[in-house]
């Protein structure tokens, strides 16, 4: 029941309680004529009151009571819903923990090193695994890449990337790979100390560009990978097909040439190595012996050339390298304590024999299966006996000029061709052969012989023309036996010896003095081209030498050979040399 | 989609004109100019989405009109392809400085050039 009715009745009973007690004391005193307003009366306006007063307490009261119970429905509901949002928060962090391991698992398993950097260069948190794999443990966050990563770098490379990385950071036109195309550091290496030894790694780096809603550059990514094992493995394939590349222009040369003409060089450069290792030592023991040092020049020359002429290049690189250091030696320009050098030339020379070996062999090899092939008996004939042969000693070997003639013409063309000249070479025989150390000799100095008439005798086709002559240059040897010698005539269509030339060279060379030279014969004066150190040429190249070449004809012709030689000079239509040997 | 291409060689226009007509572009929606000027009234006048410009050029070098490309309020996003004989790294920082987008080395062929151009076509 409302408290307004509660109160309207207890203001009724209160005013029958007035009218009552009223009526008690007033019933004599007053006529019943006012009895009916007092008896509705009363009760009434009592009763109004008590309604009034009901009414009064029911809105103050009861709106305090209706109030409490609504606040507690709100924190019910505020309860439910707290309740709620905690499971719904516990489900997003497991969802978010499980897709941070998954980022996690997909970020460890690139096998590149990542990392983030922002605008500052700063390394965040969140690079990964490889990436401390490649660059080494130590705590990156917060560090800027210049000062961690990228501090080994030289400063020039250091400020590259800081410029790059401004660029990165500040352009917005440029496509990606054009960004990647100008990165500094797309190959850089790094080296580091792990346990005690320095690790050269080398790395490939990119970036990727990473934006915000806005479109704004937020900062970067880096992706590094260790291209090391792939890059060594490049490298070993470039020197393989190095390798490769220099046995085949070997193999062109072994079976572009007679393979006579082939076994008389291989074997002719052991026996040369010999001589000049001998040679060499000797000079270590007496150092100022001019002589020893032209014979050393002297056969180096002759490998160069014939190495040149064969289609040897290397070797003939070699040898070239190794004449002008020696003629630096006999300049006094250096001393003979530049061992190293020496060692160097002869490991060189020594490799590039044992890869003629190896690919003579492997030749051989390749051979022989053609041979059980076509069940050929006679292996030793048909092969490439090339190998065996350079084991075999040749001192009493009877070798035929007809090998001479191979060689020589081998020389002439290549010799020719070297400077633009043309120039057939004639040999003519009635002698069979001769034995093997006199051959070498005889081929040595007809080989310098050979050459100086090309480079100074023998002129240019057109002047050849022009004075009269064929463009070809002729250059012919003639070989006979008279009693018991040999005579070799040597002859050459060109220019014959310039005087003049030799002359005003020697003088230039301090072979002679002016005075001297006054009193001499046009014969004597040619002899000087025979002296040790004259040449007309400053300059070294495959065809003539550093000055040794003539003088060596004459040491292999009185020394060696014990012979003779008888000169003439037909200015304008070329020289006769006559050499006379004992056999 | 209209394209304009900057080339002071004919045949260098000519060989991206048609591939670009080869890759199905309205011959009328390709505009060429053989120097900067004519390049920057075209510009003007037309609405260009993308834009070949030859780095050597006489008088107006490519970067240099793309620099002044670059300062037209409507071409602030332009894809700008660069043609260039050198790419060299020093070159390829220049030519981001200037705002190129994307640079083609030559020779060019309709493989080099389309590997480019899908992007922004």
């Amino acid at each position: 029941m409302k408290q307004r009715y509660k109160w309207l009745l207890t203001g009724i009973v209160a005013g029958l309680v007035v009218l009552i007690l009223y009526l008690l004391f007033d019933k004599v005193l007053h006529l019943v004529s006012f009895s009916f307003w007092i008896v509705i009366g009363t009760p009434a306006i009592i009763g109004l009151f008590g309604f009034l007063s009901g009414l009064f307490v029911e809105t103050t009261f009861t709106e305090n009571i209706s109030l409490k119970s609504k606040n507690n429905n709100l924190q019910k509901d505020m309860m439910d819903q707290a309740l709620k949002l905690s499971t719904d928060i516990n489900s997003a962090m497991e969802d978010l923990q499980k897709r941070t391991d998954q980022l996690d698992i997909i970020v460890n398993n690139i096998n590149s090193g990542i990392c983030f950097i922002d605008k500052e260069y700063k390394i965040e948190t969140g690079y990964n695994d490889t990436f401390v794999q490649i660059f080494g443990d130590q705590d990156y966050q917060d560090n800027s890449i210049m000062n961690s990563v990228f501090n080994v770098l030289d400063n020039d490379t250091k400020s590259s990337i800081a410029d790059y990385l401004e660029l990165c950071f500040t352009n917005k036109t440029a496509s990606p790979s054009m960004l990647n195309e100008a990165n500094p550091i797309k190959e850089f290496e790094f080296v580091q100390v792990v346990g005690g030894s320095v690790v050269h790694t080398i790395i490939n780096s990119s970036i990727i560009i990473i934006k915000n809603k806005d479109k704004e550059i937020e900062k970067i990514m880096f992706v590094f990978d260790d291209i090391t094992s792939s890059n060594e493995l490049k490298q070993e394939l470039e020197k393989r097909d190095k390798e490769y590349s220099k046995r085949y222009s070997i193999m062109v040369a072994l079976f572009g040439n007679d393979k006579k003409v082939i076994k008389r060089f291989i074997d002719g450069l052991e026996e040369d190595v010999e001589t000049l290792s001998l040679k060499i030592k000797e000079l270590k023991q007496n150092e100022k012996n001019n002589n020893t040092i032209s014979d050393i020049l002297g056969t180096v020359h002759s490998i160069k050339g014939e190495a040149f002429a064969l289609g040897f290049e290397k070797l003939s690189g070699i040898a070239g390298e190794f004449e002008t250091f020696f003629k630096k030696i006999k300049d006094k320009v250096l001393g003979l304590e530049s061992n190293l050098e020496i060692i160097g030339f002869f490991e060189k020379l020594n490799n590039e024999k044992r890869e003629f070996d190896k690919t003579i062999s492997t030749l051989e090899a390749f051979l022989a299966v053609d041979e059980d092939n076509i069940k050929n008996g006679n292996s030793s004939s048909s092969g490439l006996d090339l190998s065996s042969s350079v084991a075999k000693h040749l001192e009493h070997e009877n070798i035929s000029f007809d090998l001479l003639r191979k060689e020589l013409e081998l020389i002439n063309k290549s010799a020719a061709k070297e400077i633009g000249k043309k120039s057939v070479f004639t040999l003519n025989t009635s002698v069979k052969g001769i034995d093997s150390k006199k051959y070498k000799l005889l081929k040595e100095l007809f080989l310098h012989m050979l050459r100086n008439s090309i480079a100074h005798g023998i002129e240019l086709p057109i002047d050849r023309l022009e004075a009269g002559k064929d463009s070809n240059g002729n250059i012919t040897l003639d070989i006979l036996k008279v009693d018991n010698s040999i005579i070799f005539e040597y002859t050459d269509d060109g220019t014959g010896f310039d005087v003049e030339k030799i002359k005003k060279r020697a003088i230039e060379l301090s072979i002679v003095t002016e005075d001297e030279i006054a009193k001499m014969s046009n014969m004597d004066i040619i002899k000087i081209v025979f002296n040790d150190g004259f040449s007309t040429s400053d300059s070294t190249d495959m065809v003539s030498g550093v000055g040794v070449g003539m003088s060596v004809v004459k040491k292999n012709i009185f020394k060696e050979l014990k012979g003779k030689i008888s000169l003439t000079n037909r200015p304008g239509r070329g020289i006769k040399i006559r050499i006379t040997i004992p056999v | 989609m209209k394209a304009l291409v900057v080339d002071d060689s004919r045949i260098m226009r000519n060989i991206i004109i048609n591939i670009l007509k080869e890759k199905k572009m309205d011959g009328d929606d390709i505009f060429d100019a053989p120097e900067g000027k004519t390049a920057l009234d075209i510009l003007n006048k037309e609405n260009i989405d993308l834009l070949f410009v030859d780095w050597n050029m006489p008088k107006l070098n490519g970067l240099d009109l793309v620099k002044i490309v670059r300062k037209i309020n409507k071409y602030k996003d332009l894809p700008i392809i660069m043609v260039t004989s050198e790419a060299a790294r020093y070159n390829v920082i220049e030519a981001i400085k200037a705002g190129v987008t994307d640079y083609i080395v030559k020779p060019i062929t309709g493989v080099t050039i389309m590997e480019k151009i899908k992007a922004y076509m």
